[in-house]
């Protein structure tokens, strides 16, 4: 584990840590330590564990086993306000600053400097504000409001936020996922304060280079454990990711198909809208499996939203089977045979707190209320139909759709477009926060679709399907394409690689 | 676009700038009004809208809205009309304790029952304005000439009802400092993130649902030592004119956004355009088309400001 | 399959209680007071409540479809008026008047409609500057002083019994009561009203069009006063200015003492009728007691804030 190693004592350790939801095990035996002086990054896919052990040491969630050990006194961390009052301040993905309020309000927000009255001392905010951003080596103006800010500078104005209270050790939860490379000098900085100062620091990240650059200790988790820990200048990059993924689960995936040639069935040509996206061109063929990749919030959603026309286009032009198309509204897409099954299921994809029969013939009236009357014997039918052919585990169709687990919902949120006969399916991440088995289910079911003759885009964060099910795939990087991925050349390190820009058709670069 | 918010800590002296235009206009069709006597009855005048007007603001600064300013200021001119004669001075201190113990627990349903402070207070100003009706349902009741005369009165040439106005303006300078003052401000921008970051959420809207009350009442004070009497009526109006007068003075419904400076020259523009309108000769069959098209149009700029703002 | 009758069981419960709390008012009412208790009684109660309950379906919509109208009372009013008035000066035939009383009040339904669709002011402000407009236009219309209506044939259908010996108030109130219901139930607009109040966000991702919907459903509303306005001239003979007024606020303690949400996307119109009995049973016996206009008001007002308490806590507690 490398503990003997340590030259300082640890700050925080945990000993055995467990969480466990119910009947889902999201980590156990992990045992972690936060010295003094180091960075320590913690790395892992979507799943693997890492924010519920960030959670439970920042005190938003309690463990369900283990010790943690602060200083080397056993504490209980039940709320994010116990585990400050020790020194542990967490800067999570999760936004907390309110646009309405200045740099320096956000960053003082509930500890600001009184005077003796009882207000807020303006000046002395103003120049701590000052000091403290000075000394990161920004020159951010406190008085700006945050509402204007780039989500670059948010996210660095977070972590003024958390610095502002003196942590001990602080926690970087994906708190950097849109800092451009002036920006991770500046933090770089603060992460040689810290170690000059003999603070601590935890860092989550899917950033490679972040990694390397400034931790000391890199521990590695996978389906709810650690696998793997050492120190960074024992690793690269290749290595961590091989930790990070290597997995036997290709063979779950079902076969691919070839996709016999033919005439495009989507064809996006110079695509840009107003949400940022810049000259997208792409096709996609019936019975293709597309998959859109590449780090979160580069693109991809506002792709399928132009696509199902949630956010028209500025430039370019949209073609399905041969005719132009321009949707301003999602019935146009829907009329054209463009479905989507979005992102968030419970408050974009289903109507969450009504019932699941509801839910499955929500997108179907034309064919079982032709009249406006909704007929019961039509509805039933294609009700049972749904739920036969998506094998939805549901004990009673009039019960609220929420009460269904997770895998049965993200099933529902599909199914009901079934028998539209849609022609060309858009999804965003479809298996997020569902159980392996049912994962595998729904691969199956796109599979088939595909081979109906249905093209499906994917869109999702997990390289693990990209790679199993994509025929093709799609990397996007700053809302333009980085990379276009043919059959044979995809692959986890390809589709990583292509998410921070790097081509490996030339030797590593790590 | 990005500096929209910021803007809008412009737009209040930026919504100085009608209010000087409708008076301009007023002064025109009016001339009289030039005299002390003409400015200190406008003046008189405004501030009941005006501390109403504040107090919708308060509301809806923490992104809510409060239907029962009206009837608070009725249920004051009744309680302070049908007990000041058994009671003399004490009466005020009552009206205003009842007023901020109905401010309190709107504000506590709200923040704990989480239901949504429109229908809270729909249903509170029935309740409200209902007890007023009971305690007084005839116009009337006696009210000492200290009030009036304290209301009317002129001592610095102002009436003092308008050095009222600036007091409350000055112990909300003091408020709006405090973190109980960030608290609302941070509320009404991102409850979540006011949460997160540790502010007590249900406060900042008890808070504001009883300060809310509080200035109403102090309205209601204003009215009765004006008219004299007490009258469990006299309050209709003002709660619909409270919001055309918070979106006039720049605050918006998302929350997070407004200045009690602003509410004063919104409930200045109303006030003025009602004397627009009575000097204009519009007969009093206009008065609700007035009254509606005024407040369509304010509400409607406020949303379309705020989406053309968040793009 | 158990499962399913309990759950099936545990929605209806919601809108079953009123029912049962009219029913338990009315034997309370029965046995104490001398006079009441017989069908001749629940007739006079029915009918009142009819007025009211036919105004709360168009409510009742409105607020499963996540809104709210506060304009229902001066629509009522402005339909009424508008007919009189045209009947009177312009010499419009009854029906041609009472078109035009309609008409009226579906033009300002369309108007709430937009603001709150596509202009999105909150509907609570929306209804209460159509509210304050269709006051004005009332005004204007009649030049404050509206008129009395001869139309016997009309008056004498609306009052005396008719068919099934009911009359033309129960009559009107039974095929809206049916048509309401059936459309919640049973058709895909009631459906998607349903959708729209309880998740607004995933009505586009499913392809409708909130905009339209939220327009149709104030324009119903809107529709249903103008039909309610048309009755009470029937019934009383009369219009006056602010006869709807009365009906405003207790449209929302029908609809909320018959159980639907105020928060929307579930409620049905059959609670709302046993709403509209509960209420129009528990003012008359108050103004039986001579308790006055002002404490009716607060007592409704105490009784929807207790119920919205009450359903809150218990959403809450189930989940």
């Amino acid at each position: 584990m490398g503990k003997e190693e340590t030259v300082s004592p640890a700050l925080l350790e945990t000993l055995g840590l467990e969480k466990s939801y119910g009947a889902t095990r999201a980590a156990q035996d992990v045992s972690l330590a936060f010295e003094a002086g180091r960075a320590h990054a913690l790395v892992g896919e979507n799943g693997a564990g890492k924010s519920t052990v960030i959670k439970m040491i920042t005190g938003l969630v309690r463990p369900s086993g283990g010790r943690i050990l602060w200083r080397g006194e056993p504490v209980h961390l039940h709320s994010p306000r116990a585990a400050r009052s020790l020194g542990i301040v967490g800067v999570h993905q999760e936004m907390t600053l309110v646009d309405t309020l200045s740099v320096g309000r956000n960053i003082w927000l509930g500890h600001e400097p009184l005077t003796a009255v009882g207000t807020i001392d303006r000046r002395r905010l103003a120049l701590d504000s000052e000091r403290l951003i000075a000394s990161m080596g920004l020159s951010l103006d406190p008085a700006r409001l945050v509402e204007g800010l780039s989500i670059a500078e948010k996210q660095m104005v977070e972590i003024l936020k958390a610095l502002s209270l003196q942590p001990s050790l602080l926690v970087l939860d994906e708190a950097t996922s849109a800092l451009g490379d002036r920006e991770v000098e500046l933090l770089h900085g603060i992460v040689r304060k810290f170690q000059a100062e003999g603070r601590a620091i935890a860092f989550v990240s899917h950033r490679m280079k972040e990694i390397f650059q400034f931790c000391d200790f890199c521990s590695v988790m996978k389906d709810g454990r650690v696998v793997f820990q050492d120190q960074t200048s024992e690793l690269d990059e290749r290595r961590v990711i091989e930790k990070m993924i290597g997995r036997d689960m290709s063979q779950g995936f079902p076969a691919k198909q070839p996709v016999p040639p033919g005439q495009d069935l989507l064809r996006v040509t110079g695509l840009s809208t107003s949400s940022g996206l810049h000259d997208i061109s792409f096709s996609l063929r019936p019975g293709e499996i597309l998959g859109i990749g590449g780090l979160q919030g580069h693109g991809q959603v506002e792709l399928l939203e132009c696509l199902f026309g949630l956010a028209p286009a500025t430039r370019g032009t949209i073609e399905i089977e041969g005719r132009r198309l321009s949707p301003r509204r999602s019935a146009d897409a829907l009329r054209a045979g463009i479905v989507l099954v979005p992102e968030d299921r419970k408050t974009q994809g289903l109507f969450i707190d009504r019932s699941v029969e509801e839910n499955l013939v929500a997108c179907s009236f034309d064919d079982c209320a032709p009249f406006g009357f909704i007929s019961r014997r039509k509805a039933g039918a294609l009700v049972a139909g749904i739920v036969a052919r998506m094998k939805i585990k549901a004990p009673d169709i009039k019960e609220p759709i929420r009460r269904l687990s997770g895998g049965n919902q993200q099933k529902a949120a599909l199914g009901r477009w079934l028998p539209s006969g849609f022609k060309v399916l858009l999804l965003r991440e479809p298996t997020r926060g569902i159980d392996v088995g049912t994962k595998f289910e729904i691969y199956g079911l796109l599979r088939e679709l595909a081979d109906t003759g249905v093209g499906i885009i994917l869109s999702t964060s997990e390289i693990i399907e990209l790679v199993g099910l994509s025929d093709r795939v799609l990397v996007m990087l700053e809302k333009g394409i980085s990379a276009e991925l043919a059959p044979g050349g995809i692959s986890e390190r390809t589709i990583v690689a292509a998410s921070f820009g790097h081509s490996l058709g030339e030797s590593h670069e790590s | 676009m990005k500096a929209s918010r910021a803007r809008i800590t412009s737009r209040i002296p930026v919504v100085f700038l009608p209010a000087a235009i409708f008076l301009a206009i007023n002064i025109a069709l009016n001339p009289r009004i030039l005299t002390l006597r003409g400015l200190n009855n406008l003046a008189l005048q405004t501030v009941s809208l005006g501390l109403v007007v504040m107090a919708q603001t308060l509301v809806v600064i923490v992104r809510e809205l409060d239907m029962s300013v009206g009837a608070v200021v009725s249920m004051t001119t009744v309680l302070v009309a049908s007990t000041m004669s058994s009671l003399h001075v004490l009466s005020i201190p009552l009206a205003l304790l009842v007023a901020a113990l109905f401010g309190a627990l709107s504000g506590a349903i709200v923040a704990y029952a989480r239901i949504p402070g429109i229908v809270v207070t729909l249903a509170s100003s029935m309740i409200i304005g209902g007890l007023a009706l009971v305690i007084m349902p005839q116009a009337g009741g006696t009210v000492d000439d200290s009030l009036s005369d304290f209301v009317n009165g002129q001592p610095f040439l102002v009436p003092d009802s308008f050095l009222l106005l600036l007091g409350v303006l000055l112990v909300w300078q003091y408020v709006k400092n405090t973190r109980l003052g960030t608290a609302i401000y941070a509320t009404g921008g991102n409850a979540f993130s006011a949460y997160a970051s540790g502010l007590s959420v249900a406060g900042a809207k008890i808070a504001a649902y009883t300060g809310s009350a509080l200035l109403a009442a102090i309205a209601g004070l204003v009215v009765c030592g004006k008219t004299m009497t007490g009258d469990a009526t006299v309050g209709d109006t003002y709660t619909l004119s409270s919001i055309a007068g918070t979106v006039l003075g720049g605050a918006s419904f998302m929350g997070g956004v407004g200045t009690m400076a602003g509410a004063v020259a919104g409930a200045l523009i109303i006030g003025i355009l009602v004397h627009i309108l009575f000097f204009l000769g519009l007969s009093s069959h206009y008065q609700y088309i007035a009254e509606g098209l005024i407040l369509l149009a304010a509400v409607s700029i406020g949303v379309l400001a705020e989406r053309r703002g968040k793009k | 399959m158990k499962a399913g009758r309990l759950s099936l069981q545990a929605e209806s419960l919601r809108y079953l209680v009123p029912y049962l709390l009219f029913g338990i008012c009315w034997l309370v009412v029965a046995t104490a007071v001398r006079g009441y208790g017989t069908l001749d009684h629940f007739l006079y109660i029915v009918q009142f409540a009819g007025i009211l309950g036919l105004v709360s379906a168009g409510q009742t919509l409105v607020i499963v479809a996540g809104g709210i109208d506060l304009s229902v009372g001066s629509l009522i009013t402005l339909s009424a008026v508008v007919t009189t008035q045209t009947m009177y000066a312009n010499h419009l035939a009854f029906p041609a008047a009472v078109l035009c009383g309609l008409l009226a009040s579906l033009a300002f339904g369309v108007l709430s409609g937009v603001g709150v669709g596509y202009i999105k002011i909150p509907p609570l402000i929306m209804s209460l500057v159509s509210m304050t407009l269709a006051k004005g236009a009332a005004l204007l219309v009649t030049n404050g002083s509206p008129h009395e209506i001869r139309a016997q044939g009309f008056q004498d259908w609306v009052v005396k019994p008719g068919a099934l010996g009911i009359n033309g108030i129960l009559q009107t109130w039974i095929v809206v009561s049916v048509l309401v219901i059936l459309l919640m139930r049973s058709t895909r607009f009631g459906k998607k009203l349903q959708f729209l109040g309880s998740s607004p966000k995933a009505t586009i991702y499913a392809g409708y069009n909130p905009k339209t919907l939220t327009v149709a459903v104030f324009a119903l509303s809107a529709l249903l006063s103008g039909v309610t306005g048309t009755l009470l001239i029937g019934f009383t003979g009369n219009s006056y200015l602010g006869m709807g007024d009365a009906y405003q606020l207790s449209t929302i303690a029908a609809v909320v003492m018959g159980g639907t949400s105020i928060l929307g996307g579930s409620g049905s119109y059959a609670g709302t009728i046993a709403g509209a009995l509960l209420l129009t049973l528990i003012t008359s016996v108050l103004t039986l007691f001579s308790v006055s206009g002002g404490a009716q008001v607060a007592i409704e007002g105490t009784i929807i804030l207790l119920l919205m308490i009450a359903y809150s806590t218990a959403t809450r507690v189930r989940d």
